[in-house]
């Protein structure tokens, strides 16, 4: 998995997010991120078909306990139907890219 | 209400009177505003259609000789709209092509200039009853609408209610748990209960007794609909009731035949002349090894031995019917059975697209698939959705197999360690077996959830309850850092392969020194806010089958391992 910070609050993900070190790496970069503006980010994922329940734990976590407001731009349909499966589509904002 | 109380008059209608001519005007108005409840006036065609779309007139009353916009043109626009409002044309000659274009357009009627104004009455009266009748005829159709709506919702609530019913009475004691045999080994129940209709024909229960002998029972009415329902229902549910009653109530032990003979008792009573229901009652004693059959017209249970050998053995007794007399009981020796499966005639009747029965390829795909996941895949490739019987499958297997390959390590109970014993695993497992892509992320995946929840819940000892509630106070990750870890805490992975189905089995074995995952939150619906507790959601979506081993904290994960064109032929 390669994280790439590809605006002043986006990070776009390629590769699948699968393992332990993936999740720690992602929570990592999003706080950094965060840091400077601590209102909002936006997550590109390219191409993962899953997302760690750690990564889902994280997310929500920001959303309800520091109110960001994420935005979920995801190339797999595949983990749009375990996100839509999950009840997360409207809470990470989550968009099907084309 | 009547149709009498709806009959309107021409004094309780508006009309739209188009006239040009100055003194016809006058005229008319003169006449008609004794008779209409509102009559609004146009002098010409372009006022015509300004007014009709400002007031919606029940009726139009126009001339047809007027400059720029004619009578007919105005109606056509009108019409263009979707409006059906009557119409009548007042003209002093009738030409042929607006005769015609009248036809078309649906003028209601003609009235010759000047007009007669007992004709004039007479046209009003009837067009007022044709417009009584079309707003009877929408108000019914809207009232059956409403009736529709109401029944439907009705209809749905029963039927949710009914399903909730039918969930309640079928049972599964050992649903995602190990019972264990005097050898160790661990066995599971699978069951998948697939109902056609809100309220199925099929019905079964798994009970686990005591002296930790498992009861099952498996039913399919013959026949279909709601009386084939019932009966499967209430032979599930004396089943449920005679197993308590025999052992709480009667504190006796758990005797087969006895049981048998007060179920037929009951069934002989229950059954209707003509009725006749296909069962299985299994009772699985794993100190002994074997397992006591009664069999009725089931579709033969297919058992496969550990030497891969697939036998066939059919039912021993025709359908169960109120005329039902002696029962065979028949037994067999679990010593070197892996699996057995038992379904109902949905599965083997259901019908290919080739116009075959199922029942020519179950034997094979059931050699093929090592778990009930792969059979069902398999099964359901062949089978269109739109075919489908009721149909139970119920699978009952060992969990320890004689493994061909495995790999074993105690893990330091961190989580950069966790990741590493991943990465080595999988390293490992790849130079035993040529895993694709996708199977070897997805066995990343389930690793990874299965392993965080042993070092979470496992040895930190962290509960669901209080992971959510640190996670929403923003402390976790902290907690989860700090936190000092038991001086005994360990983690366990077992990875072991078994190839003797014709795809080959992954068993992930995750100990942990905790308590483990609790049975609640593998059977639990994670709510939509609920912060955690999706790691075995995860896990479940890339796996056959979870199973929770007890005492203490075990999690067993099954997958077969299929190639990406295994399906192909």
């Amino acid at each position: 998995m390669h994280l790439e910070k590809t605006g002043a609050n986006e990070l776009t993900i390629t590769g699948n997010i699968k393992s332990i070190e993936d999740s720690l790496k992602i929570k990592g970069e999003v706080n950094k991120i965060l840091k400077i503006d601590g209102s909002r980010i936006k997550l590109v994922i390219k191409d993962s078909f899953s997302m760690t329940s750690t990564v889902i734990g994280f997310l929500m976590k920001l959303v309800h306990h520091d109110k960001i407001q994420i935005s979920t731009s995801v190339g797999d349909s595949r983990l749009y139907d375990l996100l839509d499966e999950l009840n997360l589509v409207q809470l990470l904002n989550v968009l099907k890219r084309s | 209400m009547t149709i009498e109380s709806l009959t309107l008059k021409p004094e309780e209608l508006v009309l739209l009177y188009v006239e040009d001519d100055l003194l016809s005007r006058k005229l008319g108005l003169f006449w008609l505003n004794n008779l209409f409840k509102e009559v609004v006036v146009a002098i010409d065609g372009a006022e015509g259609l300004r007014k009709y779309f400002e007031t919606e007139p029940d009726l139009i009353l126009t001339d047809q000789m007027m400059p720029e916009i004619s009578g007919l043109d105005m109606v056509r626009t009108i019409r263009a709209d979707g409006y059906k409002t009557p119409v009548i044309l007042m003209t002093s000659s009738i030409d042929n092509q607006v005769l015609v274009d009248a036809i078309n357009l649906g003028v209601t009627r003609f009235i010759p200039k000047p007009f007669d104004s007992k004709v004039l009455a007479n046209v009003l009266n009837d067009i007022s009853k044709q417009i009584v009748s079309e707003r009877l005829f929408e108000k019914h159709r809207k009232q059956e609408m409403e009736l529709l709506r109401y029944r439907d919702n009705y209809n749905s609530i029963q039927q949710e209610a009914a399903q909730n019913k039918e969930r309640h009475v079928v049972r599964h004691d050992l649903r995602n748990q190990c019972l264990t045999d005097a050898g160790r080994i661990r066995w599971g129940v699978e069951v998948v209960h697939s109902p056609r209709d809100i309220m199925s024909g099929d019905g079964y229960t798994v009970r686990q007794l005591p002296d930790n002998r498992l009861l099952i029972f498996v039913v399919d009415a013959m026949g279909s609909g709601l009386s084939a329902s019932i009966s499967s229902l209430l032979a599930t549910s004396f089943c449920n009731y005679l197993m308590e009653h025999l052992l709480h109530s009667c504190h006796c032990s758990f005797e087969f035949r006895y049981f048998l003979t007060l179920f037929k008792q009951y069934l002989s009573g229950m059954l209707m002349e003509e009725e006749a229901i296909s069962c299985g009652f299994f009772l699985v004693d794993l100190t002994m090894m074997k397992t006591d059959l009664a069999l009725f017209a089931l579709p033969p249970l297919l058992v496969r031995n550990l030497d891969q050998t697939i036998h066939r053995i059919k039912s021993s007794n025709p359908p169960f019917s109120k005329y039902t007399d002696d029962i065979v009981v028949s037994s067999i020796s679990l010593a070197e059975v892996a699996d057995f499966l038992v379904v109902t005639d949905g599965v083997t009747d259901a019908e290919l697209v080739t116009g075959k029965a199922y029942r020519e390829f179950i034997e094979k795909d059931f050699k093929n698939s090592p778990t009930l996941a792969a059979f069902l895949r398999r099964f359901r490739l062949k089978v269109s959705d739109e075919e489908r019987d009721d149909q139970t499958l119920l699978h009952f297997r060992r969990l320890d197999l004689p493994f061909d390959w495995n790999w074993s390590s105690a893990l330091s109970p961190s989580l950069e360690a966790l990741g590493n014993a991943v990465s080595e695993a999988l390293d490992s497992l790849t130079k035993e077996i040529s895993l694709t892509v996708a199977n070897r992320d997805e066995l990343e995946i389930m690793l990874t959830e299965a392993l965080t929840n042993a070092l979470e819940h496992g040895c930190l000892g962290i509960s669901s309850e209080e992971k959510s509630s640190l996670v929403q106070l923003g402390e976790y990750d902290e907690v989860l850092a700090s936190r000092a870890l038991p001086s005994d805490s360990r983690i366990l992975l077992k990875i072991s392969l078994w190839r003797r189905a014709d795809q080959p089995l992954l068993i992930l074995e995750i100990h942990d020194s905790g308590s483990g995952v609790p049975l609640e939150s593998v059977l639990k619906i994670v709510s939509p806010t609920a912060v955690c507790g999706r790691g075995l959601r995860l896990i479940e979506r890339y796996c056959d089958s979870l199973y929770i081993g007890n005492p203490g904290g075990c999690l067993l994960i099954l997958k077969t391992l299929e190639g990406e064109n295994e399906y192909a032929s």
